[in-house]
C-alpha cells in the first residue's frame, strides 16, 4: 500500500510537467501577433506604438522552451504572472475564484450524493417496475440535458416569471454590505460557510438564495451516473448470502436494504469519486458563466478565449494536482473499505 | 367566548392591515427607493486594470478614476432633466476650473506665446482643496503629476497625449535618442543622457511658479487644455507625498529611468498606486473586489459641499439578462447596454429612457486595404480574379466607391439602430462642431451608380471574371457583424459572380489580419480619447494612424500625399478659422478618396431608474455614471 | 449476443430511445425536403429574415419562430440534426480509433510502452477536458471541424483505459498462449484472438458518448468558439437565446421558443443515446446476471 501511494507521488511532477507542455504547446501555434492580443485589448491600445516594438518587449517570438523556463523560474520565485484576463495577478486572482467555486461545488455535491443514492435505492428496489423505469427516466434526462440548456430554463422561470425567488449574483446588495463591514469576519470568503461562523442567519439565507438555482444545475444533470452504479451495486449485493440469511432471518425488506445491503452497495459508488470531481469542475465551466459567478470555471473560459497563459497554466495546475490527489485518495478509501483490494 | 372574539378581531385587524397595505401598493406609481443613499451602476464593461491614473488607457479603469480624481479644468455639463435633455448646456470646446482658480485664455493673458514661438499656459491653483487623506493641494503636486506620466509612459500607455504637447515627442524614449542621445535604441542611452532629458525636456515643461503651474508647449497644440480636463485620467492631480510614500516615483531626475514603463507595460500589479487611490474629488475609494464591484464612499471635506450620495457601487453584471434583471426591481439605478438590446429597455416601467443623446466617436467605418499579400492569405481566395482578388483590388479608387454606395444606410439605421442612426461624414464626427463640414454630402446607397463604378473598375475585368474576398469581424460585435452581412448581401445582388464570405473571428485573429495588412476589408470603430478633431484625423488619415497605417502602400502615400498637409495645417494653428478650412478641406478629400467611410452612427443611449434625479451630461464621460457629484435619489 | 441484443429490443425505454434514434436519422436523411436550402452551395447557412435581432413567435412563414438576428428556429433544428450525427459520429469514432490503437500498443506490448502510454493517459486525463478544449479550438481558429478537432484531441484517454483493461484480460486466456506457441506473429494475435475479443466494450461506450459529445460540441459553440455564426447547429441556437430569457413585462415568457425549441432537440437527441446506452449497460453488467430481485 504504501509503496504504491508512493509510487502514485513520484508521478506527480510527471503529470504536471505533462499538463505545461500541453498547454504551452498548444499556445505555440498561434503567431507572435496573436499572442499579442492578451495584451492589446483594443484598437487603441495601438495607437503609439510599432507591433514589432510590443512582440519584443512581450518575448512573445521566444521559442517555447524559452518561455516555458521563464514561467518556471518565475513560479520558483511564487510569481505565477499577471492574468490578463482577471486584471489582476494570477495567483490572486486564484485566491479570490478558488472559494466561490468551492461554494457552489460544496452545495452541489451534498444533493448529488445524496440525491444519487437515494435515486439509487429507489430504483434498485424496485427493479424492473414502472418506479425503477420512472427514476431512471427523471435521472437519464438530467444527463442528456446540457448544463446550459437547464440553466437557462431555470433563468426563464425564476428571472422572468417568479422574480425576486432568486435574485442572480452571489449575494444581494445589504447582505454584500454586512459582509464587507468591520463586524464581519471573513473565514473562508465562502458566504454561507462565514455566515454561518459569524452566527448571522440574514446573510446566510441570503447566500443560500442565491446558490440555489446554480446548485441545482449542477445536481441535476449529473444524478444519472451515480443512480446506475448505485443501484447495479445495490442488486448485485441484495442476492449476497448474508443479504439472504438477514431476509431469512425475517427482518423487513426495508429494514434490510438500510442496515445491510446499503453501506455495502456503496463501496463501489466511492470509486468514481475521481471521474466525479473532473465532472465539477466542466459543470463550474458552464454554470459559472450562465449565472455571472466569478468563479474558477468563469476564469477559465475567459483566460481561453484570450490565450491568457499564466491564467491557463495556473488553472490546468491546480486541476491536475487536485484529480491525482483525489484519485489517489479514492483508491486509498476503497482498499480500507474493501478488504479484498490489495494495490501492488 | 371571550377567547375566540379576541381572535375574531386579530384576524379582522390583520385582513384590514393587509388590504391598506395592497391598497397602498396599488395607489403608489412612484415605486418605493431601494438604498435611497446608494447608487448602483450595473456595468456592462471589462474588469479595471488598475486605479494608478498614469497606467489607465481604457474606459473601465478610468470611469473609476474619475470618480474620485480631479483635474485643473473639465468640460461645462449638460443636465439629464425629467423630461428632455438640456443638450445646450454640455460643451467639448468650452472649460470651467476645477482645481485651478481660473481657466486660462489669451485674453485672460493665461495663455501666452513667447518670442521663440512657445506656448505657455499659466493655472493658478485653488488653495483650499484637501486630498482624500487629508493633505493640501499644492501646485507641486501638479507639476509632479504631469512630470510622473511622462516618465512613465508605459508601452500601449496614455502618455502619448501629455508627452507630444509638451516635448513634441510622442515617447519619452523616443525623446532621449531623438534629442540627447547618439544611441539608436532606448536599451543604448547612457544614464547621464536620461538625466540630462529629464533636466532638459521634461522637468521644465511643467514648472511652478508661487501659486501657480506653467505647462511650456514647443509649439501651440490646439487640443491641449481638452487633454487636460477632468475625464482623463492621464491629466488627474495626485497627491505628491503621498504617492512618494507609497512608493511611486521620487520625483527626482535620477531616478525616472527605474519608474519607467514597470513590468514592460504588462503588469499593471507593478504600481505601487495599483489598488490605492488619494485624490481630490467628491468620493473616495472604500472596496475594490476586482473584477466584480468597486464601492466608493462620500468624501466628507470635499472642498465644495459634500456629494448627496452617500455611496456609489459599480458592479459589473456580464449577462445582459441579469443587468436587466437588477435595473427592473430597483437593485441597480442604472446599466450599460449595447444597442441591440434597445427594445428590450423600452418597455421597462420606472426606467427613464435617453435615446437621442449626442455622441463623439466613429464607430462604425469601413476601411479597404490595398496592396494586400495574396500569399498564405485565406482572405482573398485565389489571389486573382473569379474565385479571389487581386493585390490591387481596392487599389482603384472606383471599386472602394462603389461598395461605399451600396451599403443600405437606411436599413442599417432602421433595422440594426432602431432608427437612432445618421447619415454622416469621415473622418471628423458629427458633433465635433464647428469642425464637421455640414455642406458635404455624406454617401448614400445608390445602387445604379455602384454597379456603373464596378463596371468601369480595373477596365472591366472585375465585372467580367468576378471575384470572391472574405470579411472579418471580431465575434460578439453585433452591428459589424450585421454591416458585414449587408455588404455581402448588396454586393451578391449586382453580379452572381461576386460573392463575399463574413467570417467572425477572436479578436487576436482579428488583430494579427489587422497589424499584417491581411483584411481586404475590416470594420471597426474609435471612440474619442479627447474631443478634438485631430484625434479623428490622425487615426484615420494619418501615414502613421492607427488605422490608416495597416491599410497598405497606396492608402499610406495618399495619407502622405493628401491628407497629411492638412492634418499638420488643422494641428498647427489654435485659429479656429483656420482649422475649420483645413478640417473642411480634409473632408472633401477623405470623401472623394474614400480610403474608408462611416457607416451611420449611433446615438447614445442610457437607462435610469425615475428616482434618479439630476444626472449630469457630457459626452465625453463615458459612462455618464462615471461623474455623480450632481446626483441624487428622490421624486420631485 | 444474440440474446442480449434480443433483450435491448424488449427493453421498453431501450425501445423508446432506439424510435427516437431513428426518427433522428430520418429527419436527418430528409432535411433538404423538409427545410429546403435557401443557399443549395451552403444548406447549413441558416437563412434569416431581416436583419432585425428581436425574435419573432411562431406564425406564419416560421413554424418555430425566429431566433436572435431573425435566424429561422425551424430550419436550424432540422439542419442541425445532421450537425449533431456528424460531429458525433466523427468525434466518437475518431477518438475511439485513436484510443483502441493507443490502448492496444500498450497492451499487448506492455513494459515501458505501456507505462509511458498510460502516464501520457493520465496527463491528458489531468488537463479540464472543456477549458482544454476551449483553448485549443480558440487557437486553431473558430469553427466547427477545430471544436471537432479539439474534442478528438482531449477524447481519447477513456477508449485506450478500457481496451487496455480488455485486452490484458484476454491475454490471460488461454487461447492467445496457445497461438503464442504456435508462433503466430504480433499482428495476427492481435487482429485474431485479441481484439475480436475485447472490441466489443468499446464499441458501447462509444454508442454512450455519442450524446456527450454533442453536448460537449454544442457547449463550445455555446460559449462562442464552435460553430461559425449562422451555421446550423443547435448550441448555437441557444446561445442565441441567452439574450431574450427575460420576455417583456406583461409575458415573461414572450420568447421562450428561442431556448425551448433547440433545447428539445438537442435533449431529444442525448436522451435517445443515453436510453439505449443505459438499456445497454444494464444487459452487459456481469452483476446483473441471474435472476432479479
Amino acid at each position: 500500500m504504501l509503496a504504491y501511494i508512493s509510487r502514485r507521488f513520484l508521478i506527480i511532477p510527471f503529470v504536471l510537467m505533462g499538463i505545461l507542455l500541453i498547454i504551452f504547446g498548444m499556445l505555440q501555434l498561434l503567431s507572435p501577433q496573436q499572442k499579442l492580443a492578451t495584451f492589446i485589448r483594443s484598437p487603441s491600445e495601438l495607437k503609439n506604438t510599432e507591433v514589432e516594438v510590443l512582440v519584443e518587449k512581450y518575448g512573445l517570438n521566444d521559442p517555447v522552451w524559452v518561455r516555458l523556463g521563464r514561467w518556471l523560474n518565475d513560479v520558483i520565485h511564487f510569481n505565477f504572472g499577471y492574468s490578463e484576463s482577471a486584471s489582476m495577478p494570477a495567483a490572486e486572482a486564484f485566491l479570490q475564484y478558488f472559494p466561490v467555486s468551492m461554494e457552489l461545488a460544496l452545495w452541489s455535491a451534498l444533493p448529488i450524493i445524496l440525491g444519487g443514492i437515494w435515486l439509487g435505492t429507489v430504483s434498485a428496489v424496485n427493479h424492473n417496475n414502472v418506479i425503477d423505469h420512472l427514476t431512471r427516466v427523471f435521472a437519464i434526462v438530467g444527463w442528456s440535458l446540457p448544463s446550459f440548456v437547464a440553466g437557462l430554463l431555470l433563468l426563464m422561470l425564476f428571472y422572468g416569471g417568479l422574480v425576486n425567488w432568486f435574485p442572480p449574483g452571489r449575494l444581494g446588495l445589504d447582505a454584500s454590505s454586512i459582509v464587507q463591514s468591520q463586524s464581519f469576519t471573513r473565514f473562508t470568503n465562502m458566504n454561507t460557510i462565514d455566515a454561518i461562523l459569524n452566527w448571522n442567519w440574514f446573510v446566510f439565507w441570503d447566500a443560500v438564495k442565491h446558490i440555489i438555482l446554480p446548485a441545482i444545475v449542477m445536481s441535476y444533470v449529473r444524478w444519472a451516473m451515480l443512480l446506475r452504479i448505485m443501484r447495479s451495486s445495490l442488486l448485485e449485493t441484495l442476492r449476497k448470502d448474508f443479504v439472504t440469511t438477514a431476509r431469512s432471518k425475517g427482518l423487513e425488506e426495508s429494514k434490510v436494504i438500510k442496515k445491510h445491503a446499503r453501506r455495502n452497495a456503496l463501496i463501489p459508488v466511492v470509486t468514481i469519486g475521481g471521474i466525479y470531481l473532473a465532472f465539477l469542475i466542466n459543470g463550474l465551466v458552464v454554470t459559472e458563466t450562465i449565472f455571472n459567478w466569478n468563479g474558477l470555471g468563469r476564469w477559465a473560459v475567459r483566460a481561453a478565449q484570450q490565450y491568457d497563459t499564466s491564467s491557463l497554466l495556473l488553472f490546468a495546475l491546480f486541476n491536475g494536482v487536485l484529480l491525482v490527489f483525489a484519485n489517489l485518495s479514492v483508491d486509498i478509501l476503497y482498499a480500507y473499505l474493501d478488504p479484498r483490494v490489495t494495490y501492488d | 367566548m371571550n377567547y375566540s372574539w379576541k381572535r375574531g378581531l386579530i384576524l379582522a385587524l390583520s385582513i384590514s392591515l393587509i388590504l391598506s397595505l395592497f391598497v397602498a401598493g396599488l395607489a403608489q406609481d412612484e415605486p418605493e427607493i431601494k438604498n435611497p443613499d446608494t447608487f448602483v451602476a450595473a456595468t456592462i464593461g471589462g474588469s479595471a486594470s488598475t486605479l494608478d491614473p498614469a497606467y489607465i488607457y481604457d474606459t473601465t479603469s478610468s470611469a473609476i478614476v474619475t470618480q474620485m480624481y480631479e483635474n485643473l479644468v473639465r468640460f461645462p455639463m449638460g443636465k439629464a432633466d425629467a423630461d428632455e435633455l438640456d443638450k445646450e448646456g454640455y460643451s467639448l470646446g468650452e472649460f470651467k476650473p476645477m482645481l485651478a482658480t481660473k481657466v486660462p485664455t489669451r485674453e485672460n493673458g493665461l495663455i501666452r506665446t513667447t518670442d521663440d514661438g512657445k506656448a505657455i499656459y499659466e493655472f493658478p491653483i485653488k488653495t483650499w482643496v484637501t486630498f482624500h487623506n487629508g493633505n493640501n493641494l499644492s501646485p507641486e503636486d501638479v507639476e509632479y503629476t504631469f512630470e510622473r506620466v511622462m516618465i512613465y509612459d508605459r508601452t500601449g500607455g496614455p502618455a502619448w497625449m501629455v508627452l507630444q504637447p509638451l516635448t513634441g515627442y510622442k515617447s519619452v524614449e523616443t525623446l532621449v535618442v531623438e534629442e540627447v542621445s547618439e544611441a539608436d535604441k532606448f536599451s543604448e542611452t547612457t544614464e547621464e543622457e536620461r538625466i540630462k532629458a529629464f533636466n532638459e525636456y521634461i522637468d521644465p515643461a511643467v514648472e511652478v511658479d508661487g501659486g501657480s503651474v506653467i505647462f511650456t508647449l514647443p509649439e501651440p497644440y490646439p487640443p491641449f487644455m481638452s487633454i487636460l480636463a477632468h475625464g482623463a485620467n492621464w491629466s488627474a492631480i495626485l497627491d505628491k507625498q503621498w504617492a512618494i510614500e507609497e512608493g511611486a516615483w521620487p520625483g527626482t531626475a535620477e531616478t525616472w529611468v527605474d519608474y519607467h514603463d514597470p513590468g514592460g507595460g504588462q503588469a499593471p500589479s507593478e504600481s505601487p498606486l495599483y489598488d490605492k487611490a488619494n485624490g481630490t474629488g467628491p468620493f473616495e475609494l472604500e472596496n475594490w473586489d476586482k473584477g466584480n464591484e468597486v464601492v466608493f464612499t462620500r468624501y466628507e471635506d470635499y472642498w465644495r459641499a459634500p456629494a448627496k450620495l452617500e455611496r456609489v457601487v459599480y458592479q459589473r453584471v456580464k449577462e445582459f439578462s441579469t443587468r436587466k434583471l437588477k435595473l427592473k426591481n430597483g437593485a441597480a439605478d442604472t446599466m450599460g447596454f449595447s444597442l441591440q438590446f434597445l427594445p428590450q429597455v423600452e418597455e421597462m416601467k420606472n426606467v427613464k429612457l435617453y435615446k437621442t443623446l449626442p455622441t463623439v466617436a466613429m464607430n462604425p467605418a469601413v476601411f479597404f486595404t490595398t496592396d494586400i499579400p495574396t500569399e498564405n492569405n485565406d482572405l482573398v481566395g485565389s489571389g486573382t480574379w473569379g474565385d479571389g482578388i487581386p493585390s490591387n483590388f481596392f487599389n482603384d479608387v472606383k471599386v472602394r466607391k462603389a461598395f461605399a454606395q451600396v451599403f443600405p444606410y437606411q436599413s442599417f439605421i432602421d433595422e440594426i439602430q432602431y432608427g437612432l442612426g445618421y447619415y454622416t461624414n469621415a473622418p471628423i464626427p458629427k458633433n465635433m462642431q464647428p469642425f464637421y463640414n455640414q455642406e458635404l454630402e455624406p454617401y448614400k446607397q445608390n445602387m445604379d451608380k455602384a454597379k456603373q463604378l464596378l463596371k468601369e473598375a480595373h477596365g472591366g475585368t472585375l465585372w467580367e471574371k468576378g471575384f470572391q474576398l472574405t470579411i472579418l469581424y471580431n465575434s460578439g460585435n453585433n452591428q459589424r457583424k450585421t454591416a458585414g452581412q449587408m455588404i455581402e448581401a448588396m454586393i451578391e445582388q449586382l453580379n452572381p459572380k461576386f460573392e463575399i464570405k463574413v467570417r467572425a473571428v477572436e479578436w487576436s485573429t482579428f488583430l494579427e489580419k489587422l497589424t499584417t495588412g491581411r483584411m481586404p476589408l475590416f470594420i471597426i470603430g474609435w471612440a474619442a480619447d479627447f474631443p478634438d478633431p485631430h484625434n479623428f484625423a490622425k487615426p484615420f488619415a494619418g501615414p502613421k494612424g492607427t488605422f490608416s497605417g495597416f491599410q497598405g502602400k497606396s492608402i499610406i502615400e495618399l495619407c502622405k500625399k493628401e491628407f497629411d498637409p492638412l492634418i499638420q495645417k488643422g494641428l498647427g494653428t489654435t485659429n479656429t478659422e483656420k482649422r475649420q478650412e483645413a478640417y473642411y478641406e480634409l473632408q472633401k478629400r477623405f470623401k472623394e478618396l474614400v480610403p474608408s467611410f462611416p457607416l451611420p452612427q449611433q446615438l447614445g443611449v442610457r437607462a435610469i431608474r425615475t428616482w434618479v434625479q439630476d444626472a449630469p451630461f457630457n459626452p465625453m464621460y463615458e459612462p455618464w455614471y462615471s461623474w455623480l457629484y450632481p446626483v441624487y435619489k428622490g421624486y420631485e | 449476443m444474440k440474446k442480449k441484443i434480443i433483450k435491448l429490443f424488449k427493453n421498453p425505454l431501450s425501445l423508446i430511445g432506439l424510435v427516437l434514434v431513428l426518427s433522428f436519422i430520418g429527419i436527418g436523411i430528409s432535411a433538404p425536403w423538409l427545410a429546403p436550402p435557401k443557399y443549395p452551395s451552403e444548406p447549413y447557412r441558416i437563412p434569416r429574415d431581416g436583419w432585425s435581432s428581436i425574435p419573432k413567435a411562431p406564425g406564419q412563414g416560421h413554424v418555430f419562430g425566429t431566433t436572435e438576428g431573425q435566424y429561422d428556429i425551424f430550419y436550424g433544428v432540422i439542419w442541425g440534426t445532421r450537425t449533431a450525427f456528424r460531429v458525433s459520429l466523427l468525434v466518437v469514432g475518431l477518438s475511439s480509433v485513436i484510443g483502441v490503437f493507443i490502448g492496444t500498443l500498450a497492451a499487448f506490448y506492455g513494459g515501458a510502452i505501456d507505462e509511458v502510454l498510460m502516464r501520457i493517459v493520465d496527463v491528458f486525463y489531468s488537463i479540464p477536458y472543456l477549458v482544454a478544449a476551449m483553448v485549443l479550438t480558440a487557437v486553431l481558429g473558430r469553427g466547427l471541424n477545430n471544436a471537432m478537432i479539439a474534442l478528438i484531441a482531449f477524447g481519447w484517454m477513456a477508449y485506450a483505459r478500457l481496451i487496455r483493461g480488455n485486452i490484458l484480460s484476454v491475454k490471460e486466456e488461454e487461447y492467445v498462449s496457445a497461438a503464442d506457441a504456435v508462433g503466430a506473429g504480433d499482428f495476427r494475435i492481435l487482429s485474431r484472438h485479441i481484439l475480436p475479443n475485447s472490441i466489443f466494450p468499446v464499441l458501447i461506450q462509444a454508442s454512450m458518448n455519442m450524446g456527450t459529445i454533442v453536448i460537449a460540441a454544442a457547449t463550445l459553440s455555446f460559449l462562442g468558439v464552435g460553430a461559425p455564426t449562422g451555421y446550423a447547429d443547435w448550441g448555437q441556437m441557444i446561445s442565441f437565446a441567452r439574450n431574450w430569457i427575460l420576455g417583456t413585462s406583461g409575458s415573461p415568457f414572450q420568447y421562450w421558443y428561442t431556448v425551448v425549441i433547440p433545447g428539445i432537440a438537442i435533449t431529444f437527441f442525448c436522451l435517445s443515446w443515453n436510453l439505449i446506452g443505459d438499456a445497454f449497460r444494464d444487459i452487459m453488467d456481469p452483476k446483473m446476471q441471474g435472476g432479479g430481485v
